[in-house]
């Protein structure tokens, strides 16, 4: 089986107190589309943290699922601009996730 | 076992309360509290902050950590705004709305002195508006001479700096001295998407477009003339910048493939290093405060209201013993 390097949760970002500056400093985090977080795999400290903002743990499947819709839908309103429009923004790019 | 005396050769200082002194290493006892503290340097980290009342991307700032002020940008499905928030280093409320709502523009100041310049407003139109912020409200200051969105801001309400920005040769500075704009030294890398710091007299922008992929070029301004100070580890756009010319702070922004990012890095007066990335990669944002505490909020991620802080530098630290 596989090391995984990563774990994913959804987690909604509450905002004072969601990511202080100690978990900051244990912690690599990876906010991503969707209220996905992405944090390392086989930590302790990343388990306390998902324990504490109440995440809901997911596979990096359903991670990537939660992730692509954002993304596509992103995506498509970047399409549905003018050409003008397009020339001053950037379309959003696909995010591909780590296991 | 020895005791500290015989280690260190003197006795640990008893004081009512904190070390006068900052020095790294430093041990003392506080009486008033009863903890042992020492002095160290700290980790530079993010952490989130007070989310905005409303998500915004393309917006400026200014101000300080605990003592920020966001205006303008654009909410997500909608155009220009004209809104202002306040933040108090935990939450953001509502101040005085801009008169001329836009996007694109650039910011400098305080919470209680700032100043909004340039931008888009509605209808697409460039503007050369200048608005001052008192703490509670906006009133119109002078025009600049160039009409430019997607410029770089810097300094005071009283002393402000507009940099480069999509127009023309996107290479002009304009100088503001509490009622009307003039002009200063060009630019030497023409660019748009960048990121400015410091004061009037001691300015200093860095990242940019074009190309597509961003900018690692970083000038300092001394008043009349730019320079060219030591580049950014990474080259990119979009991206916020605090701090000063000599103590500078660069996060966020899109690199090459339209990928946003979440690096910081920061600026001692002749080159950058890396430092603790945000939690959160995202451009087009608001970025205000200095190098020690900065400050990051809004910006194309997510719900676009995420507000995050960074500390880093010397800090103290207490030992509660029994």
């Amino acid at each position: 089986m596989a090391h995984k390097t990563y774990q994913y949760c959804v987690a909604e970002n509450w905002g004072k107190g969601f990511i202080e500056h100690n978990d900051s400093r244990k912690i690599a985090f990876s906010g991503l589309p969707g209220n996905v977080w992405q944090v390392p795999a086989h930590n302790k400290d990343a388990n306390l943290w998902i324990s504490k903002v109440l995440g809901t743990v997911k596979t990096k499947d359903e991670a990537q699922a939660i992730v692509d819709v954002e993304v596509t839908a992103a995506q498509n309103s970047w399409d549905a601009l003018s050409d003008e429009q397009k020339a001053n923004s950037t379309r959003p790019a696909d995010i591909i996730l780590e296991e | 076992m020895a005791t500290y005396k015989e280690v260190i050769g003197t006795a640990i200082t008893n004081i009512a309360g904190d070390s006068p002194t900052t020095v790294n290493g430093d041990v003392w006892y506080n009486s008033s509290t009863s903890i042992f503290k020492f002095n160290t340097v700290l980790t530079a980290a993010w952490s989130t902050g007070g989310n905005l009342p409303t998500g915004t991307q393309e917006l400026a700032g200014a101000g300080t950590q605990t003592a920020g002020l966001a205006f303008g940008g654009e909410n997500p499905g909608a155009d220009q705004t004209n809104a202002t928030y306040e933040y108090n280093g935990s939450a953001w409320t509502g101040g005085g709305n801009l008169t001329t709502a836009r996007y694109q523009l650039a910011g400098a100041g305080t919470q209680t002195a700032g100043l909004a310049f340039g931008g888009v407003a509605s209808g697409g139109s460039r503007s050369n508006a200048t608005e001052e912020y008192n703490g509670s409200s906006w009133t119109n200051g002078g025009n600049m001479g160039t009409a430019r969105e997607r410029l770089a801001g810097a300094g005071t309400q009283t002393a402000g700096l507009a940099v480069a920005g999509d127009v023309g040769p996107k290479q002009q500075t304009e100088e503001y001295n509490g009622s009307s704009w003039t002009s200063g030294g060009n630019l030497g890398t023409a660019r748009y998407w960048l990121a400015g710091a410091g004061i009037q007299t001691a300015g200093l922008v860095f990242g940019g477009a074009p190309p597509t992929g961003g900018l690692t070029a970083t000038e300092e301004y001394n008043g009349t003339s730019w320079t060219n100070g030591g580049a950014l580890g990474t080259a990119r756009y979009k991206l916020a910048g605090c701090g000063l010319q000599t103590a500078a702070l660069a996060f966020g922004g899109i690199v090459t493939g339209g990928v946003k990012v979440a690096n910081t890095e920061l600026y001692d007066g002749s080159s950058w290093t890396a430092s603790a990335a945000m939690g959160t990669a995202r451009s087009i944002l608001g970025g205000a405060g200095t190098q020690t505490a900065g400050l990051a909020f809004g910006g194309s991620i997510g719900d676009k209201n995420q507000t995050e802080e960074f500390i880093s530098g010397a800090g103290t630290v207490g030992i509660t013993t029994t």
